[in-house]
């Protein structure tokens, strides 16, 4: 057999493509959590915050066990933090050109319990602005019909302004409706209203913050939509003069994500099988 | 015993070569009693005799050029059982290129799939926790400075992190248009976990063994005397000790505190050549570890303690 002198390709760690996201989803149940939202709405905020507070520990007793995004992670907090040369707290913004791309976060709360997968499917957010004015758009949205969570960001700065507020509200139902009149958003997929920056809207004081907050609810609510919906008040990196705690509202649904069982499973009350390590390393087609 | 070998894992200045040193002279010499001795003196020695001398005089390594510098050690445990040992120095650059270009030499990946135990060697220096903008502008907020040149909370909380004001000041000076982005900037915590993982599923046998070797321990001695290291792991880098906790089928780790020069070589190097036992000089804190045995940790790693 020929000696191999050619240097070996290990996985890339940067983001996944949907064919790439298989390898981890026939292992185990994973729960995909969809996040639509404007440009800057604070999508990828979002899931690089988780990575930096699992860097200084846990959340809710979950640790990171692994993951195949590592270097997207790491490229996604790094103007977030002294070391980039930053003067400001900031992320990149998802390129169009990148299409739909999954993050990936393998997670436990004890050595002695089942690994928990949570995969992140993200997209710039042009192609949301792209799918409120043509409904052709949505063909790059089919992961949504497979995905467990899908989470529309409203931003909490631009609800406070009173010229956009309608149309950032307006624009969330208009995509909602066009998913469900699409087919793509299942009855088993959980609708989450995220209002990001929710710093932004807190530090206006109590009476902004229930108005804002009714605001949304006034329109994206269950019987406008004929559906389950949740709103949540996030900042996942609040304003250095913020007084809310990093990951402001998203631990609680960081748990939720993690912790979902599968819809099949809901009725049953069982609780999804797990992983363990000999499964993920023997399986042919890892990570290498 | 029989043919085994063990990768050391660790990025640039982890003390990889130090220890490396340090454990050639007291597997020669045995000046105290130690779990592994030489059996028989390597053939080939003239890299390990130039690490020795620069680590008996207390100067600066030449920086380890090669990608891989294989070495072969026949050692031989007290109760005589024998054997080779590959342990391959492995400059920290060429982690470095591990991580950002995605590719392993055949050698290496040879070696991984082999390997029978893992070194991690960790510099306290350089692996902290990232500091974010968001800290840093409370800090200042907290403190009415205006000019951003502070440390980081994480940073006086022990020898462990970067708290140089320049550094923070130069970092933040550099910022002239867009941020751009360079893989070796990211964490290392996250680099080592990285290549952990990437370890685990090339081995042909889980879990590895993994001896977390803190280098330079004296420093942090220093600051906390009552520091253990599985604590100060725990403490200041959370995300590794976190991802090698919920991976007990790939990983059983021990985590070792080793100051394998005893001090630093400009401070201290009159007080450490003046020692008639070089050996002394070494220290090492861990389970089933002699003061100064520095062969304890490779014995545990190669499972020579079974």
């Amino acid at each position: 057999m020929p000696e191999i002198t050619e240097p070996i390709r290990v996985h890339s760690g940067n983001t996944l493509k949907r064919e790439e996201i298989v390898r981890i989803t026939r292992r185990a149940y994973t729960p995909i959590v969809f996040l639509a939202g404007d440009v800057k709405s604070g999508k990828t905020t979002l899931f690089a915050s988780i990575h930096d507070q699992l860097l200084s520990g846990a959340i809710r007793e979950y640790r990171c066990a692994g993951s195949e995004t590592f270097m997207a992670l790491e490229e996604r907090c790094f103007e977030s933090r002294v070391a980039s040369g930053s003067p400001e707290a900031d992320t990149p913004r998802t390129p169009l050109a990148a299409g739909q791309e999954y993050l990936h976060f393998r997670l436990r709360n004890s050595p002695n319990n089942p690994f928990k997968e949570l995969l992140f499917a993200d997209m710039s957010g042009e192609f949301y602005e792209r799918a409120v004015h043509d409904a052709s758009e949505l063909a790059e949205f089919g992961i949504l019909k497979r995905s467990d969570f899908l989470a529309v960001l409203l931003d909490g700065g631009k609800l406070m302004n009173r010229g956009k507020r309608h149309i950032v509200r307006d624009e969330a139902l208009t995509f909602i409706r066009r998913c469900e009149e699409s087919r793509l958003l299942q009855s088993d997929t959980a609708l989450q209203v995220l209002i990001s920056k929710w710093d932004l809207v807190s530090e206006r004081g109590p009476d902004e913050e229930s108005g804002c907050a009714e605001f949304v609810k006034s329109r994206l609510n269950s019987e406008t939509l004929k559906r389950q919906v949740d709103v949540f008040r996030i900042a996942a990196r609040p304003n250095p003069s913020s007084k809310l705690p990093a990951l402001y509202g998203v631990e609680l649904l960081f748990q939720e994500w993690v912790e979902t069982v599968p819809a099949l499973l809901r009725s049953t009350g069982r609780e999804p099988s797990g992983i363990n390590a000999q499964m993920v390393f023997n399986q042919a087609g890892g990570w290498r | 015993m029989s043919s085994r070998s063990v990768v050391a894992v660790g990025l640039p200045n982890a003390g990889k070569s130090t220890f490396i040193a340090a454990l050639t002279y007291v597997l020669k010499n045995q000046e105290v009693t130690t779990q592994l001795r030489f059996k028989k003196l390597p053939e080939e020695m003239t890299y390990l005799t130039a690490l020795v001398n620069d680590w008996l005089d207390c100067v600066p390594f030449e920086r380890t050029k090669h990608a891989l510098h294989r070495l072969e050690f026949s050692l031989q445990t007290a109760d005589n059982a024998v054997g080779v040992i590959t342990f391959p120095d492995i400059s920290g650059e060429t982690f470095e290129q591990h991580w950002a270009l995605r590719e392993w030499e055949p050698d290496f990946a040879k070696l991984a799939e082999t390997a029978n135990g893992v070194l991690l060697f960790l510099n306290p220096k350089s692996s902290e926790k990232p500091f974010s903008i968001v800290a840093q502008k409370k800090i200042e907020a907290v403190l009415d400075l205006s000019d951003g040149m502070i440390d980081s909370p994480e940073s006086d909380a022990s020898a462990s992190h970067t708290n140089d004001k320049d550094e923070v000041g130069s970092r933040l000076n550099e910022k002239q248009g867009a941020v751009i982005w360079d893989p070796k900037k990211a964490t290392s915590q996250v680099k080592l976990a990285d290549i952990l993982q990437m370890l685990a599923n090339r081995a042909s046998n889980l879990p590895l063994r993994v001896g977390v070797i803190v280098s330079a321990w004296d420093i942090i001695k220093e600051k906390e005397p009552a520091a253990q290291p599985d604590h100060w792991l725990a403490d200041y880098v959370p995300f590794l000790d976190g991802f090698l906790k919920m991976n007990p089928e790939m990983f059983v780790t021990r985590i070792y505190g080793v100051s394998a020069q005893g001090g630093d070589n400009e401070r201290d190097g009159e007080k450490l050549r003046a020692l008639d036992m070089p050996t002394l000089r070494i220290k090492v804190q861990g389970q089933d570890c002699g003061e100064h045995d520095i062969t304890a940790p490779l014995k545990w790693v190669l499972r020579l303690d079974a």
